[in-house]
């Protein structure tokens, strides 16, 4: 029966192509089961890329609802579009087909961008939830007031940053020199490589020395230990003797005889918060460091740089009264010297800093709402309410009389601080009641001299455009 | 039951005009009076073949020609989503396809005939084949196409059939003679030379030329089905080991000689190490089934059209990018399906030669289709082949309709024989 022999070797050529099969659905399944998330995220793969530019990009509004960024079509090509050039550069970012993303842009790009890879999953059914435009992010920055900062600043480098003390809403930050976020991919590699670093966001990022700004929390720490009390006299200047031929002076080499902890303050006493320090010790200092939440990390909603500390346990002598004045190798961002100001304006509470308030879809209806939070609780009310009132007769009567504008309740610490680049930071931190709201800022110029000099005036200007609003 | 059956076979039909509902929700522009005409023509075409067939030819199976409507509906909703100018081109190739097959069934006395002159089919293969060498034109990097006026069409296409009638007719002529070994080879049992000689000598030619002509993907499937039919005849193991050792040789001839067959073996091997460059369609490709995943993304909700030439080799998998694994397996269940269905009606042959011509017919279609979607899927290096009924072209679709035809034929003689 050869009939059947061919039968019969068909059937077993049969069995091969079920096998051939078997391995070719297993191969597939593998691909696109186990291996189609790992397919899908891969750079090479421009889908998702195509997906993003597809949906239109969200807008970045200011509190005001004003238009920091968005995207347009201008003749079959998607432009971001960011109207106020330089002035958001550090804090809303950019985005850019090569060169990624940073700030808000980069942050808050899942809700902006409108692509949601869970959705994904769904197959087909992604169409009835995928929208045409991504979610809009309104930011708790307003216009008016980061536009005053940057002016005041004029060209100088440096930063500014102005948070509401009551929630820690981010009303501006400012960071100089910038670039224009429009042109950002065509000067990347200029930007990239320029020394002036304008692609650093030195409010939260940027490192610095806080010079005197850190003696408020030094008297708090001072107080606090009983190294010291309010009535207190000490006599100060010209200068504070470490031994072995190491001094550190007065500014200026002024003698200001037997003074309190708060004519410390308002004259910004070198030997009082040497004294001080070297009194409550490595220990005591490293304490205050952590009350005041230096050591704890913050986590939110943009980019920041945790301060560097001194290896408390290694220091000598002359280094922890350096430590007293804001020296030693203290660095600190202009961003967590705003907050420490905070902290004594609203009775001890430190806030979190944030920056996005609302997420929006594109109808305008909130998905998503920020709500303040307290970061640390770093003082005792009383405490930090008598620190306050000595920042206040700083402005009133000290070095930060620059600052001063009538009728306003303004507390400050000025600040000016030596660094290894050339001339000294100067700097300005405090709290503010501009009308119904309270503001906590921090201002730094680099290289630029006195902070009562430079930075305090500042802070002058802005609550001037502040009042004049309206 | 049998009333429910015959509707459900008919579904397929509903493809191309809701694949048009869905573009013309896109976008309102597409609702031509052309494209209209021809997504009406097609759901009615894919009706009534089916019907048709089965109401004017006498004991026809009554399953194939659904499913290879199924799998050309397919064809036509893709080619309308990646190119409209595609989806006319193609619908004008399935109308043609299927006149021709009405035309092989009608013929199918005489055309069978040829049968008996396994050496003129042997021949005229070789001729068809060699055109390409004397007429041939270069498109896309290979040999393979004679362009006549406005019409290109690829020779080798055609020539599987007479490739397969050469093999069913001769092989089953000389199957005592084959069968009947009476050498010894150290451990192989082989006939003398002179009997399988013309085998070796015309299957030979026909797959140095496509090794030549870079149609590695003909070279392939050539190999597969002269190695099928001559197993199926014989069952000697003998036969397969010599293939195979050919096999061996002639890759690593062509390894070494051709410089484009070393490239498709090295992207295969290393599709990362240039995913850019050499190795950017088969990586596209990867990328399409995985972004697709297990359901899709949805009907024009896909980026198919990343994959160059993706309306051919890779038809594939923009299927498996829009309508997911549940997708692909459809179609590859459609070509199961129609296997099992052809080697049913191989199975019930008396005569010989139309036995194993339909098994012919059937398992190239099967080996076809495994070829490039192992090819798509990088199981097995890339060789550029159709998708039979699915990807877009005129050679690949008329030949396949007219193989169908062949095969339609047969059943319908077999079991008309069969109920004598």
């Amino acid at each position: 029966m050869r009939d059947n022999d061919i039968n019969r070797n068909m059937l077993r050529i049969v069995r091969v192509f079920i096998v051939m099969f078997v391995v070719l659905i297993g191969n597939l399944s593998y691909i696109q089961v186990i291996k189609g998330d790992s397919y899908t995220n891969n750079p090479l793969n421009p889908r998702i890329a195509n997906k993003e530019n597809s949906t239109l990009r969200g807008d970045i509004l200011d509190r005001n609802n004003k238009k920091i960024a968005y995207s347009q079509k201008e003749e079959n090509k998607v432009k971001r579009v960011y109207p106020y050039s330089m002035l958001f550069a550090n804090s809303a970012g950019y985005v850019g087909k090569n060169i990624g993303s940073a700030g808000v842009e980069q942050t808050e790009n899942s809700s902006l961008s409108g692509v949601n890879m869970l959705l994904h999953q769904l197959g087909p059914l992604e169409q009835l939830f995928a929208a045409e435009k991504g979610n809009t992010v309104k930011l708790t920055l307003d216009e008016n007031i980061q536009k005053a900062a940057w002016d005041a600043m004029g060209n100088k480098r440096g930063a500014v940053v102005i948070l509401n003390t009551k929630t820690g809403a981010v009303l501006a930050m400012v960071s100089r020199p910038a670039f224009d976020p429009n042109g950002v991919e065509e000067n990347w590699q200029a930007l990239r490589t320029d020394p002036q670093s304008p692609l650093l966001n030195r409010a939260a990022q940027g490192l610095y020395p806080p010079g005197s700004a850190i003696k408020p929390m030094i008297a708090d720490a001072a107080l606090e230990q009983g190294v010291i009390n309010t009535t207190e006299k000490i006599n100060c200047g010209p200068y504070y003797d470490l031994g072995n031929g190491q001094k550190i002076y007065e500014a200026d080499k002024a003698v200001y005889g037997n003074i309190n902890l708060e004519e410390g303050i308002i004259h910004s006493s070198n030997v009082m918060f040497a004294g001080l320090a070297v009194q409550m010790g490595d220990k005591g200092l490293e304490n205050a460091f952590k009350r005041f939440g230096f050591y704890d990390e913050l986590k939110t909603d943009f980019t920041q740089q945790n301060a560097h500390l001194s290896d408390f346990a290694k220091l000598s002598r002359g280094e922890t009264a350096q430590v007293g004045i804001g020296q030693a190798d203290l660095l600190i961002s202009p961003l967590r010297m705003a907050m420490l100001a905070s902290a004594f304006g609203n009775q001890g509470k430190m806030m979190k800093p944030y920056m996005v308030d609302e997420i929006l879809s594109p109808g305008g209806t909130t998905l998503q709402k920020n709500s303040p939070a307290v970061f640390k609780e770093v003082t005792t009310q009383d405490r930090a309410n008598t620190i306050n009132s000595y920042m206040e007769n700083e402005v009133l009567k000290g070095t930060g009389r620059n600052a001063a504008v009538k009728g306003i309740t303004i507390a400050g610490k000025t600040g000016t601080a030596e660094n290894s680049f050339g001339a000294d930071h100067a700097w300005f931190i405090g709290t503010a009641q501009v009308k119904d709201e309270k503001i906590s800022f921090a201002i730094i110029l680099e290289n630029s001299g006195f902070g009562g000099a430079e930075a305090a005036p500042v802070i002058k200007y802005v609550i001037n455009t502040m009042l004049r609003e309206d | 039951m049998y009333y429910l059956k015959n509707k459900t076979l008919c579904l397929q039909a509903l493809l191309p005009a809701l694949a048009m509902l869905i573009f013309y929700i896109r976008d309102n522009s597409v609702a031509t009076t052309e494209n209209l005409v021809i997504t009406t023509a097609a759901c009615l075409l894919f009706i009534a073949v089916p019907l048709a067939s089965r109401k004017f030819i006498k004991n026809i199976d009554g399953y194939i020609l659904p499913l290879i409507c199924f799998l050309c509906s397919m064809s036509l909703i893709m080619m309308l989503r990646l190119k409209m100018s595609l989806f006319h081109a193609q619908f004008r190739w399935i109308v043609i396809g299927m006149i021709l097959m009405f035309l092989t069934i009608y013929f199918s006395e005489k055309l069978l005939r040829l049968l008996d002159y396994p050496y003129i089919l042997g021949l005229c293969s070789i001729i068809v084949i060699g055109s390409v060498i004397i007429f041939g034109t270069e498109i896309g990097g290979g040999l393979n196409w004679i362009v006549i006026g406005p019409f290109q069409m690829q020779p080798a296409e055609f020539s599987k059939l007479l490739i397969l009638g050469f093999l069913a007719s001769y092989l089953q002529e000389n199957q005592n003679m084959l069968n009947l070994p009476n050498r010894h080879w150290g451990f192989l049992y082989l006939p003398p030379l002179r009997f399988f000689a013309p085998l070796v000598v015309i299957w030979g030619i026909a797959l140095l030329i496509f090794v030549y002509q870079r149609n590695l993907g003909f070279a392939l499937l050539f190999f597969g089905m002269a190695m099928m039919m001559t197993y199926a005849v014989t069952s000697n193991k003998s036969y397969i080991f010599l293939a195979v050792v050919f096999f061996i040789i002639a890759s690593f001839f062509s390894y070494m000689v051709f410089a484009h067959v070393r490239v498709r073996v090295i992207i295969w091997l290393n599709p990362w190490a240039d995913p850019m460059g050499q190795a950017y369609q088969i990586v596209q490709s990867l990328f399409a089934l995985g972004y697709g995943g297990l359901f899709g993304t949805g009907f024009f909700q896909g980026s198919p059209e990343i994959i160059p030439i993706v309306h051919t080799d890779f038809i594939f998998s923009a299927i498996g990018e829009e309508f997911g694994l549940i997708g692909v397996l459809a179609v590859i269940m459609t070509y199961l399906l129609i296997f099992f269905r052809s080697i049913k009606i191989a199975f019930s042959c008396t005569n010989e030669k139309y036995k194993l011509l339909s098994f012919g017919i059937a398992g190239t279609m099967l080996l076809q289709s495994f070829i490039i979607l192992a090819g798509d899927t990088k199981l097995i290096p890339l060789t550029g082949i159709t998708l039979p009924f699915i990807s877009y072209g005129g050679s690949s679709m008329l030949s396949e309709f007219m193989a169908m035809g062949l095969l339609l034929a047969i059943s319908a003689k077999e079991n008309y024989r069969a109920r004598q």
